[in-house]
């Protein structure tokens, strides 16, 4: 990457913490809706960069910059929409996006396993959990941060800091545009990696060329001990999450008298 | 140059035009579902159902048994006042019914409708879309179902319907794991992900349907199609009687009737999707025109018609069991899939892989003798453990005389 | 597109933004969410080495991230359920006399 373009990275970055930093709960509306403006512009700023770095290389990089712009569009929201609900809703949307993106690095059956496990039983189950405890809508929980410039700084610090070493990545040499194969085998060989799985190798595996039956066959060989932990992992947490909610606790706070059956839906202000 | 592009692209090109058929005949088959729905309880019910409603009057009197009432029930629909109250989260509001909607037609684009299909010099998969991971597409969008459920039943902003929506979460969440484990019987028996895989596998010599090899699996599946598309007897999110219309009661106009068509199109997609694992999707043994290597265009039409007439089938034992089976409780709902579909999966689950591990995944003798033992078991097992009868009068502690105001439902 | 760069900086994006979030909300259901973000940062990580170096051990790698998460899931949720019982609040600051 040339200097120009990461000094413009740096300004993006910037761009979007002052965005995420005015869009966290507990300011204004005004403020809320000039944090939106400028998290658009950042991700938008990111597609325009992203786009002028890979054009020409792939149709796919433009399905890379709309799924990651999707993608950080849905974070941004997550960690800064008052509503619980909507967090959890706009993360099932960065669920989607990386999905997706998985599909497109031909990682089908991990894909498809982040929606099944993400989208269809996790966040049902967070949003079960809010629909449980906030019956009532958004709370004076959510109506301000905690120490939000704080957060904020370091959060983007840090993404600063990793960014600016992905910039030394191999990848990004000019060699692996025109030679990509070569220059992964050779890269890799550089960085004391074994070059396994050469892709017409592939197809030789026992079960068979697809994408599932390849990883299956790799989780049942060479990590089939940690397959087994990670069973018996799930089972603990299932039998202690079980036995964390089947105990009685005791109130600390007494809960206030429930109102009026005619006067619930006064009471209650609109979400 | 058009022509060119079009003969180099035939799969994409039929798969368009396939897809745009099958919604069509689908959107077609859902309207016609709830005409079906209504005449067959007309029938249980031993009175008439709906046969006014004819196209035009072309012969006097004469009303086509009622064919038109779809088309008048949708005028009405869409001529109706669309009502969003007031106290409504509006986005979700608006959100629940196009994600079940949309969730429902999606999970088509992997059904195989007719194996192969010679046009030209071209052989064309009469599906949609034939990826490597085609059962667990239908898991993943089948899994996503849920939301439109839950998010009509938070955004109303009404106790009945938000009881309708934790129901609802809590019985899909739980019925997903008994037809995943059912599921997971038929990819060790076949062991393939591709639908078509399975339905070929189905058909070669010694081959018979799935539902010879495994009809507990089978049972189990269809049971929990049932829960997922929360039919009677599992229509608990939506009990009439307890919760007015669960997640839907505020919903009018064109949002009621998406929730309303949706339902119709999860049962056919269901319907469709165990087809295709348990029953040789367009496969009919020793008939001529329905097996796998006939690829003219008339034996594609053949197929494509006895895909839909066994849905047909399914969706008329669905509409069946709606009107003959009461509803459970729903401690009964849970205790059936938790104690009862799980543990039996289980151990059709171990009993495939012990198949697997004897190198004879489909021997169907055996595994039918299998089934059969696995199902004495579990009813013996059954038999032998006393459970304790819950529900009843006696059982209920003594209610404390009532004075002031009940406590509001719902606290934490 | 084989290009590693932008999905490293995608990842470390969604990483930093989970951070922020769990690091600045006060909602204890909305803080576990963020560490979800954080977690889908490391999986496009890993599928995206995976992918550079040819292999699938990032793909297998995720799938235990996959585990994980649901256990973080279903343990966080019912320590949540149980603390909004005691104090029929989700705000994590409820529970700050706890710490020394």
């Amino acid at each position: 990457m040339s200097s120009v373009t990461v000094a413009m990275l740096y300004m993006l970055f910037a761009l979007g913490g002052v965005a995420v930093y005015l869009a966290l709960p507990g300011g204004q509306r005004s403020a809320r809706i000039a944090g939106l403006i400028f998290g658009l512009s950042a991700i938008a700023g990111f597609a325009v960069l992203a786009a002028g770095h890979l054009f020409g290389e792939d149709v796919s990089a433009v399905y890379f910059c709309i799924l990651a712009a999707v993608a950080i569009f849905g974070a941004g929201k997550v960690i800064t929409h008052p509503k619980p609900v909507y967090s959890a809703l706009y993360f099932v949307l960065v669920v989607l996006a990386v999905a997706f993106l998985m599909v497109m690095q031909e990682a089908e059956f991990l894909g498809i396993a982040l929606i099944i496990v993400y989208a269809g039983a996790i966040l049902v189950t967070y949003v079960f959990v809010i629909m449980l405890a906030q019956q009532s809508g958004a709370s004076a929980v959510d109506g301000r941060a905690r120490e939000p410039l704080l957060a904020v700084l370091v959060g983007f610090v840090t993404m600063a800091a990793v960014v600016s070493q992905a910039g030394h990545l191999p990848g990004n040499s000019t060699a692996m545009v025109d030679a990509p194969d070569a220059a992964l085998a050779r890269l890799a060989v550089a960085d004391g990696i074994p070059a396994v799985d050469e892709p017409g190798e592939a197809d030789d595996e026992p079960l068979g060329g697809s994408n599932t039956a390849q990883v299956g066959f790799l989780l049942f060989s060479q990590y089939v001990v940690a397959l087994e932990i990670a069973g018996l992992l799930l089972l603990l947490a299932l039998i202690g999450a079980v036995a964390l909610v089947m105990k009685r606790v005791p109130r600390d706070v007494p809960v206030a008298p429930a109102p009026p059956l005619g006067e619930i839906g006064k009471e209650v202000p609109p979400f | 140059m058009i022509v060119e592009w079009v003969q180099g692209q035939a799969q994409l090109v039929f798969s368009c035009l396939l897809a745009l058929v099958v919604v069509g005949v689908m959107l077609l088959g859902v309207a016609y579902s709830i005409l079906a729905e209504r005449w067959i309880a007309a029938w249980v019910q031993d009175r008439r159902g709906p046969n006014r409603a004819g196209f035009f009057r072309l012969f006097g009197s004469f009303h086509f048994w009622g064919l038109g009432q779809p088309i008048a029930d949708g005028g009405k629909f869409f001529l109706k006042e669309d009502i969003i109250p007031d106290n409504v989260d509006k986005p979700l509001f608006i959100l629940g019914p196009a994600t079940i909607f949309i969730v429902a037609l999606v999970g088509f684009a992997v059904i195989p409708w007719g194996g192969q299909v010679q046009i030209g010099d071209a052989l064309l998969n009469v599906q949609v879309a034939n990826p490597d991971i085609g059962l667990l597409y239908v898991l993943g969008v089948g899994s996503l179902g849920v939301y439109g459920v839950v998010l009509g039943g938070y955004a109303s902003n009404n106790k009945y319907s938000f009881f309708g929506g934790i129901r609802a979460t809590a019985q899909m969440l739980s019925y997903e794991i008994p037809m995943g484990l059912a599921i997971l019987v038929v990819v060790l028996a076949t062991g393939q992900l591709r639908l078509e895989e399975i339905v070929l596998s189905q058909m070669g010599d010694g081959d018979v349907w799935n539902v010879v090899r495994h009809p507990l699996a089978c049972f189990l599946l269809v049971v929990t199609l049932f829960a997922e598309t929360s039919r009677t007897p599992f229509d608990m999110p939506e009990a009439e009687q307890e919760l007015v219309g669960g997640f839907h009661t505020e919903y009018s106009s064109m949002k009621f009737a998406l929730f309303f068509l949706a339902e119709y199109a999860h049962m056919i997609t269901g319907s469709a999707f165990l087809m295709v694992l348990f029953f040789g999707g367009w496969h009919i043994p020793f008939v001529p025109g329905l097996q796998p290597g006939d690829t003219a265009w008339w034996a594609m039409l053949l197929k494509m018609l006895v895909m839909a007439g066994k849905i047909a089938l399914m969706m008329v034992f669905y509409i069946w069991v709606r009107w003959t089976l009461p509803r459970l409780r729903f401690d009964q709902l849970m205790r059936l899939a938790w104690k009862g579909l799980v543990p039996l999966g289980l151990g059709l689950i171990a009993f495939a892989l012990g198949m697997l591990y004897i190198g004879k995944p489909q021997a169907w003798v055996w595994t039918l003798v299998g089934n059969v033992v696995i199902l004495a078991t579990m009813l013996g097992i059954t038999a032998l453990i006393p459970s304790r009868v819950t529900g009843r009068q006696y059982d209920m502690p003594e209610l404390p005389p009532r004075t002031s105001a009940p406590a509001s439902i719902g606290g934490p | 597109m084989d290009s590693l760069t932008p999905y490293v900086i995608l990842g470390a994006i969604l990483f930093a933004l989970g951070m922020v979030g769990f690091l600045s909300r006060r909602n204890l259901i909305v803080m576990f969410l963020s560490t979800e973000v954080m977690f889908q940062g490391v999986i496009v990580n890993l599928v995206a080495f995976g992918r550079f170096h040819q292999n699938l051990q990032g793909q297998a790698f995720a799938v235990f991230l996959l585990v994980i998460a649901a256990v973080e899931a279903g343990l966080a949720l019912g320590l949540v359920v149980l603390l909004y019982r005691r104090r029929n609040t989700l705000d994590a600051e409820a529970w700050s006399n706890m710490c020394g």
